[in-house]
């Protein structure tokens, strides 16, 4: 317990600064459409707790996005493992991994509106920023292999599951784990984003931009604070079950 | 396999770069012996348990009786699995062996009730132990062992000897070592190559 307090004093010292901070700068501008109180914002939050329309847009989001996340983790992989095992593959992959990397969110978003319906816009959107985050980590950690372990495989004669599971796996997942970590915030990031220019009926994107459009910043405020709830949740309990997988392992 | 067989090497030569580091160098053992060889750093001691392994290509040169035979070996480096479990590592060579096997190879090297823990935790001369364990519970008739004793204490190196000589028995082994008393603990002949 005391270890608990030890480490989560700085955590809620530093959360309670910066509250006081943003109290402080409302109070200064005195106008809720430009920074409401933090109070004012959590009241907010509390009511919208509440209400269905929140919980049917969060299922709405957070289905498309993890699907979009899941498909990029799938996709990202098995193009690494090919990558890895055929340079012709790796060299064919690697410029369009770099330009989906490089490119801006909303060109894509743009672009796909006309291709994809807005309701599955955030899955592609997802997917597209998942895929490179996936495959460019997982390729270096499988390219990081060390050759004298194979070589000890060799001359023991694993087998191709064997070498999958303790030479390969016991490597590459801190590698996935690093890419999932950064790939799940970007998901959340891109997808809400590509919501808001798709305006799709009963998404978290479409409040967002129903708070722009009538001027509602508490609103505003208060469902970003759902994004980040969700994005911190899904990211949480993915890297657990990561982490109970390389566990696993780790006790075969 | 019959105690008469011979391996053989013929003139084998190995380059790196314009350097040979063995040159038109020539071998015959029985079968079921120990060979120590030894000499000073960097006479191509490792290079040739390589060779020998099948692990590097020579340059020039025969090699008889080798290719054929199963091989288990203790490599310079331990090449064990980090971040996975003694028991995963040893299974490497031993795949079917049971976990009471497995514990008893354990257990005669001083490592009794590590079967389970991930061999990161454990210390260098830890691995070096499970290292050996590995090569020693493999199908094997030739055992190539580069320094295999390195950070042993005097105690576990003795116990390390002891079992490598009852368990070998009767299997080639290829041992590479800076150390004379183990090469005169265990060798039946001694190779120098200068």
């Amino acid at each position: 317990m005391q270890k608990f307090y030890r480490r989560s004093a700085p955590v809620l010292l530093s959360l309670a600064v910066w509250l006081l901070l943003w109290q402080m700068l409302s109070l200064r501008l005195d106008a809720e459409i430009l920074l409401p109180a933090p109070l004012v914002v959590f009241r907010r939050f509390c009511a919208l707790l509440v209400t269905a329309e929140l919980w049917t847009a969060v299922l709405f989001s957070f289905v498309r996005i993890a699907a979009g996340f899941l498909l990029g983790l799938l996709c990202g992989a098995s193009s690494a493992a090919l990558s890895a095992r055929f340079r012709a593959v790796k060299e064919f992959l690697s410029p369009a991994m770099a330009l989906i990397k490089a490119s801006p969110v909303a060109s894509f978003t743009i672009l796909l509106l006309t291709w994809v319906p807005s309701r599955n816009l955030s899955v592609v959107i997802a997917f597209l920023m998942a895929l490179p985050v996936i495959y460019t980590n997982l390729l270096a950690g499988i390219s990081a292999t060390d050759p004298l372990l194979l070589e000890m495989a060799d001359l023991f004669g694993v087998g191709r599951l064997g070498r999958l599971r303790c030479i390969y796996l016991s490597q590459v997942l801190p590698f996935l784990r690093s890419g999932c970590g950064l790939a799940l915030g970007l998901c959340w990031k891109a997808g809400v984003a590509a919501e808001v220019i798709g305006i799709p009926a009963g998404s978290i994107g479409e409040r967002l931009y129903e708070s722009k459009i009538y001027y509602d910043i508490p609103g505003l405020f208060a469902w970003t604070v759902v994004i980040i709830l969700m994005s911190l949740l899904f990211g949480r309990i993915f890297l657990a079950l990561l982490d109970s997988a390389m566990r696993a392992i780790e006790r075969m | 396999m019959s105690p008469i067989e011979t391996l053989s090497i013929e003139n084998l030569t190995v380059r790196f770069g314009k350097a040979a580091v063995l040159d038109r160098f020539c071998l015959s053992v029985p079968a079921g012996s120990c060979i120590c060889i030894m000499g000073p750093s960097g006479c191509g001691k490792t290079t040739l348990l390589r060779v020998m392994m099948g692990l590097l290509l020579p340059d020039s040169g025969l090699l008889s009786g080798f290719a054929e035979r199963k091989k288990s070996a203790v490599f310079q480096e331990n090449r064990l699995c980090e971040n996975l479990s003694v028991r995963a590592n040893l299974r490497l060579s031993a795949p079917r062996a049971e976990d009471r096997t497995l514990e008893a190879a354990l257990a005669s090297l001083g490592l009794k009730g590590f079967l389970r823990r991930p061999v990161r935790t454990l210390s260098g001369g830890m691995q070096r132990r499970i290292a050996l364990a590995r090569a020693l519970l493999a199908d094997y008739e030739l055992l190539f062992l580069d320094e295999p004793f390195t950070g042993l204490d005097g105690e576990t190196r003795r116990q390390a000897e002891d079992l490598l000589r009852e368990q070998s028995r009767g299997k080639t082994v290829f041992l590479a070592t800076h150390s004379e008393e183990t090469a005169c603990a265990l060798a039946d002949q001694i190779i120098r190559l200068a």
